[in-house]
């Protein structure tokens, strides 16, 4: 069997809670980052609240999970966040880090399909 | 194969501390009623759901992990937030894992130590 064509497992983790109000946000990215390290395919869904990691674009001087997730798109994570919970707290692709799909939750349902394992963080 | 290395049915994923609600008591629960059915279980502690495994404590969530360590499940803590907790390994009860490196232990029991994965 040919070794380059064995599909790595997917992991998708949904964040549903916001910075700073718990460390989900920062045990999410970090999760997401070691998955991929170790050679599985990783998928980030911003959902809820947990859209609101998108707006950290500014440097802090303190943690700072916008720069968690620089990371995870850097590593080449795809991060995508639901369109109506963008729209509720008015997020465009003017006021969130760069690289982040903004597609409706029906697309949560398909990565749920091609997924191994999912994870919920901030529920 | 190592009594360790052996999959679980299901894999349960804790964050939040004993009493913070009673999210953690009936998730549990959930993981007692799965041990009840003859399946075999993991448990996850990260962040604040470390506070589960320091001994001497007078709550239900803990006393209800006792029992579950006792009916075979294997429970593993992450060190990083032990530490940031205060909690030392003298203060911990018996028969837990303490992780060093808590996220790759968390991705390699979700991803291929555990059959399925709840969390909280």
């Amino acid at each position: 069997m040919n070794v380059e064509n064995i599909k790595p497992k997917v992991l998708t983790i949904l964040l549903i809670k916001g910075p700073y109000v718990s460390e989900a946000a920062d045990i999410a990215l970090k999760t997401a980052l070691k998955a991929k390290r170790k050679g599985y395919a990783v998928n980030v869904f911003l959902y809820l609240d947990g859209t609101w990691v998108s707006h950290l674009k500014d440097d802090k001087s303190f943690n700072n999970p916008g720069d968690w997730l620089k990371r995870v798109i850097r590593k080449g994570i795809s991060v995508k966040m639901c369109e109506r919970c963008s729209k509720a707290r008015d997020l465009t692709e003017d006021n969130i880090i760069d690289n982040i799909l903004i597609p409706g939750s029906y697309e949560f349902i398909e990565l749920l399909k091609k997924s191994d394992k999912v994870l919920t963080f901030g529920g | 194969m190592n009594k360790k290395d052996q999959i679980k049915d299901i894999g349960f994923v804790l964050t939040k501390a004993p009493i913070e609600s009673s999210l953690t008591y009936r998730f549990l629960c959930l993981a007692k009623n799965v041990v009840d059915k003859d399946k075999t279980i993991g448990l996850f502690l990260i962040s604040d759901s470390v506070w589960l495994v320091k001994k001497n404590q007078n709550n239900k969530p803990h006393e209800l992990l006792k029992i579950l360590l006792k009916n075979g499940a294997e429970v593993t803590v992450s060190k990083d937030h032990l530490m940031a907790a205060g909690i030392d390994n003298n203060d911990l009860i018996k028969g837990v894992n303490v992780t060093e490196q808590p996220y790759v232990d968390l991705v390699d029991h979700v991803m291929e130590k555990w059959n399925k994965v709840i969390t909280i």
